[in-house]
């Protein structure tokens, strides 16, 4: 079975920087592509974990192939190869599972008349003669590489399932799950899908959120056993774990040492605004840059599903 | 048209599929071909279904991409295990898109092939068994949220040593229990005629997982049949069938049933009594037996009874007990398949196989459902 967890060494050592690149370089095609297939999910009015899950092969799939690689091996002579030629990937990632199945009457020349709406010319042309055979092309790569490992799971389900545990002020509940909800938004532009176990991630999450808006939670279901409320939710969180700068820092705004510090922020939208901080990972600190949610989508397919009095709605992507 | 720099991909993933050589096709299906391979190295046996690509204007085909999704979350003894995924070469003479093949734990039998042949007799002890493995196996699925929607013996493998398999869920989906007011609306094109259930033959498209167990009651009567108890030629005749063995379709014993869609246009005989038990009788001699038949073909999906009960049911629990299929298996060396039963049964019997392709308002119907659909199909 494949693992699809990496060490953060792992991770300085990717195909593409084993033949040369360097880490912001590709932390940067990363965002870009993650940033690619949201932006084209929302046109495609396809569901948030539809799109989350295009945004994970994407990830996967550069662990095994570089970005010089791909798609430069197919590239016209003469032509440059620019970063957004990784969309053909992020198209076909799409293709593979949120599109063509959730939609199935939708045919691949429906996706590439998207594409050429909301594409600019120049980056378009990165389909070559034949738009069609390519993403196609594509897709049974990209298939191959991720061994059609097409079970994935994203944090946010986990988010919904812990909350309904929470006990307490309604609202702040809400306030705390959509913030967490942001925070995987964000997380998407970034390597944390490759690191951690969904679960984990949305349990860290759920505490960055309380420390952000500093409203601990005091009340949950199977409180009388455990002291602490992840440890209820899950046996393998920590707080080492949820404090590791990879997890936080993938998705805080700030360094975790400004975090207590910080003025009572209520909710996601305050510290979005506040002066970012710097750090010295820079990839990190443009992450947050770009990573901002986009536009909520009016469609209905944002829906989410377990709960009708959705707290969240507005924040799936 | 782009040059390609690269002669051939590495996917460390995906191994060639020349690891196996191919002994003898043993089945052909809809969307593709089986075979029996052995590894060249390790002469493990292994079945081998070839993902069809003809005619496919969309890429990768979506029922082999739902196949793979849901034979990945499913782990059962009695659900057929997918080992891995294999490919020919992939390299730019074939435009990076060689043949892909699911490979498949191998099982000797399917049970078509086996009640096909005379020679083959179950005890009334090993049809108990083939039948909990059987239900065993539906609970399972059941239970993750599967429905199978393609029941037929010819979908139904055993190993030599004694173990039933669920298999084909190439027409599987993932369910989700409907919610009031928000009922599901999945396509009614599935499920091979003959076993198709009369909700379905209505234009039920809130079905539940009820669809599966009317499967497993043809089966069961089946086991002493020997051939498909219902073989209609169209839907209507289907229905009528079902009428004439199970009774009229009213609301009386129904409820709501003139609530679907097709129940007006649809010709349903009237006044017809339900003798089930009463046509079967002359070859199921055990009572129990009758019984659970009876159940598990009951006419209104919300009352037929459930795998769950079928399993509690006297039939499983009363002498002869059920015993293991081993001892009967291994008198037969010769694998037994429908695909290599004598012609003549295939071209007679051979139901009406899978419906025509969905029709597209089942596509729509899907991205609505997306919105309450159970959480491991969210990505599909
Ligand atoms: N693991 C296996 N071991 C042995 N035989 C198998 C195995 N899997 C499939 N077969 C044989 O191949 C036949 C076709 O396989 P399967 O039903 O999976 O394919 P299909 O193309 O989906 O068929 P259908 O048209 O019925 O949907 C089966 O009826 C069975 O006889
Ligand atoms: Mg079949």
């Amino acid at each position: 079975m494949p693992c699809w967890f990496y060490e953060p060494e792992d991770l300085l050592n990717t195909p593409s920087m084993k033949d040369g690149m360097d880490e912001g370089t590709e932390a940067r095609y990363r965002r870009e592509g993650a940033r690619f297939i949201i932006e084209a999910g929302t046109a495609m009015k396809l569901r948030y974990d539809t799109m989350a899950t295009g945004v994970v092969y994407f990830h996967r799939f550069y662990m095994f192939h570089t970005f010089k690689e791909f798609p430069r091996y197919r590239l016209t002579q003469g032509s440059l190869w620019s970063p957004c030629d990784v969309i053909i990937v992020d198209w076909s990632s799409l293709f593979i599972f949120g599109w063509k199945s959730r939609r199935n009457t939708k045919k691949c020349k429906d996706i590439i008349r998207i594409a050429k709406e909301i594409l600019p010319d120049h980056h378009f042309a990165a389909f070559g003669d034949d738009p069609k055979e390519e993403i196609m092309t594509y897709e049974r790569i990209l298939l191959q590489t991720i061994k059609f490992d097409l079970q994935v799971e994203h944090p946010y389900s986990y988010l919904l399932k812990y909350a309904k545990t929470f006990k307490g002020d309604k609202e702040k509940i809400q306030k705390l799950v959509q913030m967490a909800w942001t925070f995987v938004n964000d997380s998407l532009c970034t390597t944390l899908c490759l690191q951690w176990e969904p679960h984990i991630t949305a349990v860290a999450f759920l505490y960055l959120a309380g420390r952000l808006s500093k409203s601990d939670l005091l009340d949950w279901s199977g409180k009388s056993t455990k002291n602490k409320w992840w440890e209820s939710l899950s046996e393998d969180v920590s707080l080492d774990i949820m404090e590791d700068q990879q997890i936080l820092l993938g998705c805080s705004r700030k360094p975790l040492h400004q975090i207590d510090k910080s003025p009572l922020t209520s909710d996601a939208e305050k510290s979005k605004d506040e002066p970012r901080a710097k750090h010295s990972k820079s990839e990190v600190r443009e992450a947050h840059t770009t990573a901002s949610t986009p536009p909520p989508s009016k469609s209905k397919s944002v829906t989410i599903v377990h709960d009708k009095k959705q707290p969240v709605q507005n924040q799936c992507l | 048209m782009a040059t390609y720099q690269r002669e051939v991909i590495e996917f460390p993933y995906c191994e060639e599929v020349s690891k196996y050589e191919k002994i003898i096709k043993i089945g052909q299906g809809t969307f593709g071909e089986v075979f029996k391979a052995r590894h060249q190295k390790t002469r493990k046996i292994v079945a081998l279904k070839k993902v069809l690509m003809e005619n496919e204007k969309e890429g990768f085909p979506i029922t082999a991409l739902r196949e793979i999704k849901i034979l990945q979350l499913l782990r059962h003894e009695n659900v057929v295990t997918l080992l891995e995924i294999c490919r020919t070469k992939a390299s730019a003479y074939n435009r990076y898109k060689g043949s892909i093949y699911l490979v498949f734990e191998f099982c000797e039998h399917d049970l078509a092939g086996l009640l096909s042949n005379s020679n083959v007799q179950f005890s009334l002890g090993e049809i108990k068994e083939a039948l909990k493995q059987l239900l065993n196996g539906l609970y399972y699925i059941h239970q993750n949220k599967v429905l199978h929607r393609d029941m037929k013996t010819a979908n139904i493998l055993l190993t030599k040593d004694g173990r039933l398999k669920l298999a084909d869920f190439g027409l599987a989906r993932a369910f989700s229990f409907p919610k009031p007011g928000q009922p599901n609306r999945y396509t009614n094109r599935v499920v091979t005629l003959w076993y198709r259930p009369p909700e379905l033959l209505l234009g039920e498209r809130n079905y539940t997982q009820a669809i599966d167990v009317w499967g497993a009651g043809c089966i069961m009567a089946e086991m002493w049949t020997r051939s498909p108890i219902m073989q209609g030629n169209t839907e209507q005749h289907q229905l009528t069938l079902i009428t004439h063995l199970c009774g009229s379709i009213t609301p009386e014993v129904w409820q709501d049933v003139d609530q679907l869609e097709l129940y007006q246009s649809l010709e349903l005989p009237k006044g017809q009594k339900r003798k089930v038990k009463d046509r079967l009788k002359s070859y199921v001699k055990d009572q129990y037996a009758l019984d659970l038949i009876d159940k598990l073909l009951g006419l209104d999906p919300k009352t037929r009874t459930s795998t769950d009960e079928a399993l509690n049911h006297d039939f499983f629990w009363e002498d002869p007990m059920p015993c293991s299929l081993t001892r009967m298996l291994s008198q037969h060396t010769q694998s037994m398949y429908e695909y290599l039963a004598p012609r003549r049964r295939i071209q007679q019997n051979h139901p009406p196989s899978h419906p025509a392709p969905p029709p597209p308002r089942q596509n729509a119907a899907t991205s609505k459902l997306g919105l309450n659909t159970a959480s491991f199909e969210k990505t599909y």
